[in-house]
C-alpha cells in the first residue's frame, strides 16, 4: 500500500541528475542554495568589512548576541533532557509495560556491516542477547556487503553459527553489489535487508508488519539494557504509532576512554545536538540509530538506495507521503556507539573530518524536501515555511556561525581602514566579541558536567589525567567548531553547489588491542 | 516524562527575542561611546590608546592614576572620556615621567605612544682608541660605524648627503631629513599600503609631511631611536637628545648623553657612542 505522493517518480529522488525538464532546474537550483547562502554570508562579510566596518562591526555584534542567546536557549533544552534521559534511564521499563499488551511485538534489527573485524559484529550481536527483552523476541539481520570480500562473508557465517539460537530469526545476508539503481552506502543494504527479511521471515512466519519494530542499527551500536522495553513502550503509547519514527540519543560511549580528547568533543557535541532536538520533536528528524514500525517502512518502500543520508532521508520521505502528518518521537534512551579512533592520531583526525562532512551531507535533503514541497500541495502552507526556514537555518548556521564569530571577527579591524580604526568602536568590538563569546561559552560548564555523567566507569589501567581529561577537554570546543563543525558543513554544502555528490564513506570501527578494520567507500 | 511543553519553550524563546532586541542596541550603544551621565544625559565620549613598552608602568591622567601596564598589555586603552584635553603621564619608578597633553574628541581613540627613559643612562665603555679593549674584529666594527658616510648614488655621478631630502633615515615607513634651513621633517611613505602612524594626524586629518624640530643649535647626526619610527636621536653641540615625532604639545625631548663633540651610531637595536677617544653603549632598559 503506497501513499499517493509516495508513487511519484521522485519520491526517491536522489540528486538532481534523476530528474529532467524543469523539475531538474529546479531541483538543481534548490542544491545550489545552501552553499550559495553559506559562501554569500562569507563573502559578504568580507566586502562589509571592507566597504562598511562600522555596519560590519555592528553586524558581528549582533551575531554574537545572537549567538548568546541561543547557546543559552538550546543550553536549557540541553539541561532538560538530562534530567528526562537520567529518569527515563532510571525507571523500570519492563514495569512500565506490565499493564500493556505487547506480547506481540517483535523487535527486528537490521546490521548492515562491511569490513568491521568479528570483535566488532560480535559485540553488536552478543548486546542483544544481553538486554533484558527476550531475544526470542528478536530477529536479527545481519547484512554484508558483496563488495566487502569473502571475509567478510566468513565473518558473518561464524556470528551466525554461534548466536542464531539465540534469536527468534537470524538472517544472514549478503548484499549485492551493483544492483541497478543503487548507489553503495548503508541505505541500499539496509533496504535490501529489510526486503529479505518480509519475504523469508515476516511473511513465511505469518508474522504481521504491524507487531514488528524495526531499529536500523550501525555495527557498533550497543543498546543499554532496557533500550527495547522504552522503545515498545514509545511505540505502543504513541497513537500515531505507524505515523512515526522513534529516536534514541547516541552516546558515543563504547570506546571513550581509548579516544583522544578531539574526537570525544566532537563525539559528545553530536550527542547533545540530538538530547537539544529531543527537546524540540518537531524539529527533529532522524539521525543515525532509529527505529520504525515495518508496515511504514513497507508503505514507502524502506530507506532510499540512491544517496547518502539514508538515517534522515527516511524521516522526509515519510512527511511528504504522509502529507505532513509524520513525526519523530524522541524516546531519550541511549544506544552506545564507537567515537572515532583510528590506529594513529592524524589518522582519527581525519576520520572525524570525513565522518562530520558525511553528516553534514544530510545537506542534500535540503533540495528534496522543499521540492517535495513544492510538490505536494496537500501540506499545510505554515508547515512548509516552518520547516524549511529550520532546515535551511541549521544547515547555514553549522557551516557560517562558528567562523563568523571566531575568525570574520577580526576582518572589520583588518580591512576596515585607517578611519575606522581610529574609532572607539574598532577598539570595543574584540572587548565586545571576546566578553560575549566568554559568557557563550559558561556553557561549556554544564556540557562538561552532563558529559562527565554520561562516562561510563573508568577503565583499570587509565590513570586519574584520564579522568581530568574528560573535563579540561571543553576548552577544544572554539577548534571543533570549525575544524570540524563549519569546515565540513562548507565542504559539503560546496559539493553539492557544484554537482560533486558524495559517496558513503564507512567510518572504521578501530578498538585498542584488535583488528584495524581500514574501509572507505 | 515528557519532552519541555512547547508554551514552556515558546516563553523561553520570547523570553530570548526580547533580551536581544535590549541587549544588542546597549551593547552597540556601548561599543560606539555613548554613556548616560549622573543627570541621565546622553553624551557620546572617546578614547585614548597610549603605547608603552615598561612592564609595571603606570598612567594618570589629569593627575589621577588610571592603572598599571600587566606583562601581556603592549598599551593602556582608556575610554569613558568627555571630549576635552587631558594631562596624561607614564611613570615608572627610575624612568623619567613621559607627558602629553591628549585631545579627545568624541567616538575617536587618539593614539600616541610614550617612551621612558632611565632616570640614569648607564654608559658603558667598551674601548678606547688608545687602547682597544675588545677582540680586534669587533672594535674594527664599531670604529668602522663612525668611518663610513652612507651615500646614495642617482644618475650616474651625483651624490647626496646621508639624511638629506634624496637620502633620508628611514624607519617603518617613516622618512626623516633635515632642510637647509636645519630643520628636521618628517614624511610618510605613501607607496606603503599600511597606514600613516598617528602622529602624522591631529584631529584625525592626516598630512604626508611635516616638519617637527629646529634648533638654534646646529643639528648634527640623525638617526631613528632603535626599533622605533616616532622618535630620532639628535647630536647638539651639548650631547645627544630625543626627540619624539610629534604635532601635538608638548613634544617630547629628552637628553640622553651630555657632553660635547658626543657622536652616535645606531646598529641592530645598540646606541654606540664615541665621546673623545672612548667608544662605549648606553643602557636605555
Amino acid at each position: 500500500m503506497h501513499t499517493e505522493y509516495s508513487k511519484t517518480p521522485y519520491f526517491h529522488v536522489g540528486r538532481a541528475s534523476d530528474l529532467s525538464g524543469k523539475d531538474y532546474l529546479i531541483y538543481r537550483s534548490l542544491e545550489i542554495f545552501p552553499g550559495l547562502l553559506s559562501w554569500g554570508t562569507i563573502i559578504g562579510a568580507v566586502l562589509l568589512s571592507k566597504y562598511s566596518p562600522t555596519t560590519a562591526s555592528i553586524f558581528i555584534i549582533a551575531f554574537d548576541c545572537y549567538w548568546l542567546l541561543k547557546t543559552m536557549y538550546l543550553s536549557i533544552h540541553l539541561r532538560q533532557n538530562w534530567k528526562r534521559l537520567k529518569y527515563n534511564m532510571s525507571i523500570d521499563w519492563v514495569k512500565m509495560l506490565k499493564n500493556i499488551k505487547h506480547s506481540n511485538i517483535i523487535h527486528l534489527i537490521i546490521l548492515p556491516y562491511h569490513k568491521e573485524s568479528i570483535e566488532v559484529v560480535e559485540k553488536a550481536i552478543k548486546s542483544l542477547t544481553e538486554s533484558s527483552w527476550n531475544s526470542k523476541k528478536i530477529i536479527v539481520v545481519l547484512s554484508g556487503e558483496e563488495r566487502a570480500g569473502k571475509d567478510a562473508q566468513i565473518i558473518g557465517e561464524k556470528i551466525e553459527e554461534k548466536y542464531k539460537d539465540n534469536f527468534a530469526h537470524f538472517l544472514r545476508l549478503v548484499h549485492p553489489k551493483d544492483l541497478p539503481g543503487e548507489s553503495p552506502g548503508k541505505g541500499s543494504n539496509i533496504s535490501y535487508a529489510a526486503e529479505k527479511a518480509r519475504i523469508e521471515i515476516l511473511d513465511k512466519n505469518d508474522i504481521s508488519y504491524k507487531d514488528v519494530v524495526v531499529s536500523a542499527f550501525d555495527i557498533d551500536t550497543i543498546p543499554y539494557s532496557q533500550y527495547f522495553e522504552c522503545l515498545t513502550w514509545h511505540f505502543l503509547t504513541e497513537p500515531d504509532r505507524y505515523r512515526a519514527s522513534f529516536q534514541p540519543v547516541p552516546i558515543y560511549n563504547n570506546n571513550i576512554w581509548d579516544a583522544p580528547a578531539i574526537s570525544r568533543v566532537s563525539a559528545m557535541s553530536a550527542t547533545f545536538w540530538q538530547m537539544i532536538q529531543q527537546e524540540r520533536p518537531e524539529k527533529l528528524s532522524t539521525f543515525s540509530s532509529h527505529a520504525v514500525s515495518f508496515q511504514t517502512l513497507y508503505e514507502i518502500g524502506y530507506w532510499q538506495r540512491n544517496m547518502v543520508s539514508e538515517d534522515s532521508r527516511i524521516y522526509w520521505n515519510s512527511l511528504l507521503a504522509y502529507d505532513g502528518h509524520y513525526k519523530v518521537v524522541p524516546i531519550s534512551y541511549p544506544v552506545s556507539m564507537d567515537a572515532n579512533l583510528a590506529s594513529s592520531f592524524w589518522k582519527t583526525l581525519k576520520n572525524i573530518y570525513k565522518q562530520q562532512r558525511r553528516w553534514s551531507w544530510g545537506v542534500e535533503n535540503v533540495p528534496y524536501i522543499i521540492f517535495g514541497f513544492i510538490k505536494n500541495k496537500r501540506i499545510p502552507l505554515f508547515q512548509k515555511i516552518r520547516t524549511t526556514f529550520v532546515q535551511i537555518e541549521g544547515f547555514w548556521s553549522l557551516s557560517t556561525n562558528p567562523l563568523i564569530i571566531f575568525l570574520l571577527g577580526w576582518l572589520p579591524l583588518i580591512l576596515g581602514g585607517y578611519s575606522f580604526n581610529a574609532t572607539i568602536l574598532s577598539y570595543n568590538l574584540p572587548i565586545i566579541t571576546r566578553d560575549l563569546m566568554t559568557l557563550a561559552m559558561a556553557g561549556l560548564i554544564v556540557s562538561a558536567f552532563i558529559s562527565w555523567r554520561l562516562l561510563p566507569p573508568r577503565p583499570k589501567g587509565k590513570g586519574i589525567w584520564s579522568s581530568i581529561s574528560m573535563v579540561l577537554q571543553w576548552v577544544l570546543v572554539p577548534f571543533t567548531l570549525i575544524i570540524f563543525g563549519a569546515l565540513p558543513g562548507l565542504d559539503s554544502q560546496t559539493r553539492l553547489l557544484v554537482g560533486k555528490y558524495m559517496g558513503f564513506w564507512v567510518t572504521p570501527k578501530y578498538q585498542r588491542g584488535q583488528n584495524v578494520a581500514t574501509n572507505n567507500q | 516524562m515528557e519532552p519541555m511543553k512547547r508554551h514552556k519553550r515558546l516563553a523561553y524563546l520570547a523570553l530570548c527575542y526580547a533580551l536581544f532586541f535590549v541587549i544588542l542596541p546597549l551593547v552597540v550603544f556601548y561599543g560606539t561611546g555613548y554613556r548616560i551621565g549622573k543627570d541621565f544625559s546622553v553624551f557620546r565620549t572617546g578614547g585614548m590608546y597610549i603605547h608603552s613598552e615598561q612592564n609595571n608602568s603606570k598612567i594618570t591622567i589629569n593627575g589621577q592614576k588610571i592603572r598599571t601596564l600587566s606583562t601581556f598589555d603592549r598599551g593602556f586603552f582608556i575610554q569613558d572620556l568627555k571630549p576635552q584635553i587631558y594631562d596624561v603621564e607614564v611613570s615608572k619608578k627610575g624612568y623619567k615621567t613621559w607627558g602629553k597633553k591628549i585631545w579627545i574628541e568624541k567616538g575617536i581613540v587618539t593614539e600616541n605612544s610614550s617612551l621612558l627613559l632611565p632616570e640614569e643612562i648607564l654608559f658603558i665603555e667598551i674601548a678606547s682608541t688608545t687602547s682597544k679593549g675588545l677582540e680586534s674584529s669587533k672594535y674594527k666594527d664599531i670604529m668602522e660605524l663612525f668611518l663610513e658616510k652612507e651615500e646614495d648614488v642617482v644618475e650616474g655621478e651625483e651624490t647626496f648627503p646621508r639624511a638629506s631630502k634624496e637620502n633620508p633615515v628611514s624607519s617603518g615607513g617613516v622618512n626623516v631629513w633635515k632642510r637647509e634651513d636645519g630643520k628636521i621633517i618628517a614624511t610618510w611613505n605613501t607607496s606603503s599600503t599600511k597606514r600613516a602612524p598617528y602622529f602624522f594626524c591631529v584631529y584625525n586629518e592626516c598630512e604626508k609631511e611635516f616638519e617637527f624640530f629646529s634648533s638654534l643649535l646646529p643639528i648634527g647626526y640623525v638617526d631613528f631611536y632603535p626599533d622605533r619610527s616616532d622618535t630620532i636621536i639628535v647630536t647638539l653641540p651639548t650631547g645627544l637628545y630625543a626627540v619624539g615625532l610629534d604635532r601635538t604639545p608638548p613634544q617630547f625631548f629628552q637628553p640622553i648623553y651630555e657632553s660635547s663633540g658626543v657622536e652616535f651610531r645606531v646598529q641592530s637595536g645598540e646606541i654606540y657612542i664615541k665621546d673623545g677617544d672612548i667608544i662605549g653603549t648606553i643602557d636605555l632598559s
